[in-house]
């Protein structure tokens, strides 16, 4: 064991959980009235206005691997490894201009499932849906995680009961108000996460000498300041199109797209990349005090926690422990949101029962949610820590699905087969790659075949897509015709 | 090769000061939708 | 001093050798003595299996502590468990770790390789941005 003791006491840290968990299944609740059909509950009534939306973009992004995951990256790979977490904000800044292509092609889109289906046809669609939801699935799993062990180390809440209490909390609320619930409790969350991070991290730049954690660090730990940590400088641009493979992707950010009001998407993902892109730094740098500081960090993943507690004493530890629960819950809510979306409009509506109807519609959403929440419960049961490295498998699969999408939504002549081809060898080839040349090479090797066979396709197998078969409202209109005609 | 201690001081507080920013963003936009009835 | 020395375990590394590619290990250790007696633990570092002008760098009574950030080279590491009326076991067998970075001539084209990958895909975004907008 590497015994670490925890800094908050178990009583603190059970308060706190019920007061959170409290408020957000009652603000969820609230909002979740507004919920009355399911253009409502998917996608908030499709009217999400500048500042819900920018938030929602940016909390979402926010997961428990920014505000834990930033300083263990700075700690292993220095200020390197600060710049090169920031990066993943390119994923919101390049979907920044996506968003608004797909309000314009799919103004009645439901998922990214549909725009795959409807651009490329089935075969890439059932590839598309099996990366998708293994990446969904495995997001929400590390991040259940992570909840019960951060509880347990903040607070000595036992790990079964801090996963538990977060996947039950996140999945009652996002139950009761959909899209509406996750959305409005974003916005809050991210103005927690935000001026956490900022008290927190202008309490240590008060408290500490920052010339004399870099003396500390010049001296000790000499590779962390380095410009040329070989590590660091290969862990940039494989983290960097993990990142965007993961937004381009995942019916995560979709969802948001076809929720925002026509005109703000491109906005809010512009501005929401913006006031993410300091956080890793922020809450990163923390973890290079340590060396200054003297204390000795046991296991890298804590780093942070500890270090806010060590510097800030409790009201540090309090900060800290709603940042996280907040950032964990943000995440969360929307991953059981746009997973349960893709699976009741790809699955359920377009392979199992077609002509489900809206009361049919939102049980099977109740169904699936559940069903999500229980499965993952049940794997993150026996705290096998190895597990939510699995995430990272899904590195270069995601990232072989960038071509496809980018491509998709601007060139006429991408193909599907080029589509198919690109996504399998993509995922294949990175997926060897993390294996054999190691994990800093996978999402960066799965993005260039993809490149590459998506491009070869559409120049030398081209396609010249109608892009008016992407407005499914239109079609579905004819589809109903042509029943009532037959009737 | 290093980088230098500004370097690193002036990243640290760029992004503590990019962060009040964001906050203070978020908060104008909320009463500028609520005014106009443009939240959602 | 001698005497009193083997009343206390020496605590013992759960792996004696390391490697790394990137600069950062974890060292932990076990030790089979009273976790409620008011003991803890030194950790020396070296530059040399001799250990001369050793460094301590850990005093306390955790089983484990992660170093990052180290240069090319040897790093040699002995521990071992002193208690509050200052008796002290016996140093560990030492643990060395090897650090030997990734090639530069690696790093800088896999750093090549995903800029090239990175400033298409920006310039495939931009121009498609820049075309949907005046076409449709």
């Amino acid at each position: 064991m590497d015994h670490q003791s925890e800094i908050l006491n178990p009583t603190t840290g059970w308060i706190l959980l019920a007061i959170l968990s409290a408020l957000w299944i009652f603000l969820g609740m609230y909002w979740g009235r507004k919920a009355k059909n399911m253009d409502g509950f998917m996608l908030a009534g499709r009217n999400v206005g500048l500042a819900f939306g920018t938030a929602t973009a940016m909390a979402t992004w926010v997961t428990s691997n920014t505000t834990m995951l930033a300083p263990q990256f700075a700690l292993q790979l220095g200020i390197w490894g600060m710049i090169a977490y920031s990066t993943a904000a390119f994923g919101l800044f390049l979907f920044a201009p996506l968003a608004k292509r797909i309000k314009q092609l799919m103004p009645k889109g439901y998922t990214s499932g549909d725009f795959i289906r409807l651009r490329y046809g089935k075969k890439a669609w059932y590839l598309f849906l099996a990366i998708s939801i293994f990446y969904g699935f495995t997001w929400l799993i590390s991040m259940g995680m992570a909840g019960g062990i951060l509880m347990n180390a903040l607070a000595g809440i036992p790990y079964k009961m801090g996963m538990t209490i977060i996947l039950l909390v996140c999945m009652i609320y996002t139950i009761f108000g959909g899209l509406y619930a996750v959305i409005g409790t974003d916005f809050i969350q991210s103005l927690i996460i935000m001026v956490g991070i900022v008290v927190v991290g202008v309490a240590v730049i008060w408290s500490i000498d920052l010339d004399h954690v870099y003396q500390n660090l010049t001296e000790n730990k000499p590779m962390l300041i380095s410009v040329l940590l070989p590590a660091s400088i290969m862990a940039i641009f494989n983290n960097l199109l993990f990142g965007i493979g993961e937004v381009f992707h995942s019916n995560v950010w979709w969802s948001r797209a076809f929720a925002m009001r026509k005109g703000i998407g491109q906005k809010a993902f512009t501005m929401a990349g913006f006031f993410w892109i300091p956080i890793p730094i922020a809450a990163g740098f923390i973890a290079l005090t340590s060396g200054s500081m003297g204390i000795n960090i046991t296991s890298p993943d804590m780093v942070g926690p500890l270090m806010a507690g060590h510097i800030l004493g409790k009201v540090g530890s309090i900060i800290v422990f709603i940042v996280f629960f907040c950032s964990l819950a943000s995440s969360i809510d929307s991953l059981l949101a746009a997973t349960s979306d893709l699976i009741i409009e790809d699955i359920y509506k377009k392979m199992i029962n077609r002509n489900a109807r809206e009361g049919k519609l939102r049980m099977a959403s109740i169904i699936v949610i559940s069903g999500l929440t229980i499965l993952a419960w049940i794997i993150c049961l026996p705290r096998i820590g190895t597990l939510a490295t699995v995430l990272f498998f899904a590195g270069p699969m995601v990232a072989s699905t960038i071509y496809p999408i980018v491509m998709g939504l601007f060139w006429k002549s991408a193909s599907a087969t080029g589509a198919f081809w690109a996504m399998l060898l993509g995922s294949a080839i990175g997926l060897l790659a993390y294996f054999q040349l190691g994990w800093y090479t996978g999402s960066l090797v799965g993005a260039a075949v993809s490149i590459v066979v998506t491009t070869a396709f559409a120049k030398w197998n081209a396609e010249n897509f109608d892009w008016k078969k992407m407005d499914e409202s239109t079609l579905v209109n004819q589809d109903s015709l042509q029943e009532n005609l037959i009737r | 090769m290093n980088f230098s201690n500004s370097f690193f001081e002036m990243i640290v507080i760029a992004s503590l000061i990019l962060m009040s920013i964001g906050v203070i963003s978020l908060l104008v936009m909320l009463v500028k939708d609520i005014k106009t009835k443009e939240l959602w | 001093m001698a005497t009193r020395a083997q009343t206390i375990p020496t605590p013992q590394f759960e792996q004696t050798a390391y490697m790394t590619e990137s600069g950062y290990v974890q060292l932990s250790w076990t030790w089979d003595g009273d976790l409620n007696s008011n003991y803890s633990f030194e950790l020396q570092q070296a530059t040399s299996q001799s250990f001369e002008n050793p460094e301590l760098i850990y005093e306390g009574p955790d089983f484990a502590t992660f170093l990052s950030g180290l240069d090319n080279g040897h790093y040699y590491f002995r521990i071992r468990a002193v208690n509050g009326n200052q008796s002290k076991s016996s140093w560990s067998s030492p643990a060395v770790v090897e650090v030997e970075h990734h090639s530069l001539s690696l790093a800088l084209s896999l750093f090549g390789l995903g800029a090239l990958v990175f400033a298409i895909t920006v310039g495939i975004v931009i121009q498609g941005n820049k075309n949907s907008s005046q076409n449709i």
